[in-house]
């Protein structure tokens, strides 16, 4: 199996809106533009849940959907409205059925969130 | 919250909160889509994507949660989460479990790292379907 390597489509707005009705995360930081402001960010940004989501997908399409036995990220840095990422994994040197992931800002390269998955032998 | 909760922090084993939610094809759809995925694809493959239990929050109440733990919000980050597989679960089953409060350690710097894990049970049948952790962290103040 070759390595996952994928670049997503730039986080939205609209995409952030979609996830909070989705997930149930209705913390004004990620969609009230003012509030986040006035809390000293830039703008709003996307929740983790949302990475660890977009990362999930592409792990599951990657190795089986139904092989996945357990899946983990930590959160590194905020992810911005506009911001494409790189979703990339490989296998553990001498650990079977365990993968390293990442994402990454494709531009620039700030590494937002590092994870792991493990598949049924 | 109990005054000790505030004076010493919370200690593993405090039952947080009890969640009890349906799996419906709406909500998967929604979900899929907001995550970038293709909804077909998933609802295809009969398999819950790999961070849906994180819907649960729709059911629970964050702000309570950091009040039962006697954290203070303002300097709560989530730092990471995982998830854990079993049974399977699908449209039409329900998932019910407590979260818990599963470890505690308070750094010398003073900030605090909860573990809270949240077993979720597929009705009917009672296996356990996902098991999710997430390590919120209080910052020292």
């Amino acid at each position: 199996m070759s390595d996952l390597d994928v670049t997503t489509p730039p986080v939205t707005r609209t995409q952030i809106v979609r996830f909070a009705g989705a997930a149930g995360d209705f913390n004004p930081m990620h969609h009230d533009e003012p509030f986040a402001q006035a809390a000293g960010q830039d703008s709003v940004f996307a929740m983790g849940q949302l990475t660890a989501a977009i990362l999930g997908d592409a792990v599951a399409a990657w190795l089986g959907r139904d092989r996945l036995a357990g899946y983990g990220v930590r959160f590194k840095a905020k992810v911005l409205p506009g911001d494409d990422l790189v979703l990339t994994g490989a296998p553990v040197d001498g650990e079977p059925g365990r993968y390293e992931l990442q994402a990454a800002k494709a531009d620039g390269g700030e590494v937002v969130l590092t994870g792991w998955a493990t598949t049924r032998a | 919250m109990s005054a000790d909760a505030a004076a010493s922090g919370p200690a593993a084993g405090l039952v947080v909160d009890s969640v009890s939610f349906p799996i419906e094809e709406g909500k998967l759809r929604e979900f899929a889509i907001a995550s970038g995925a293709d909804p077909d694809a998933v609802l295809a493959a009969g398999v819950l994507p790999p961070t849906f239990a994180a819907v649960a929050g729709h059911w629970r109440d964050q702000a309570a949660m950091v009040e039962a733990c006697g954290l203070d919000i303002r300097r709560v980050v989530v730092g990471g989460s995982e998830w854990e597989y079993g049974a399977p679960a699908w449209i039409g089953d329900r998932l019910t479990g407590d979260r818990v409060v599963t470890d505690v350690q308070t750094k010398p710097s003073g900030m605090r790292l909860l573990t809270l894990t949240t077993t979720l049970r597929r009705e009917p049948g009672g296996e356990i379907a996902v098991t999710q952790r997430d390590t919120v962290i209080e910052l020292p103040a």
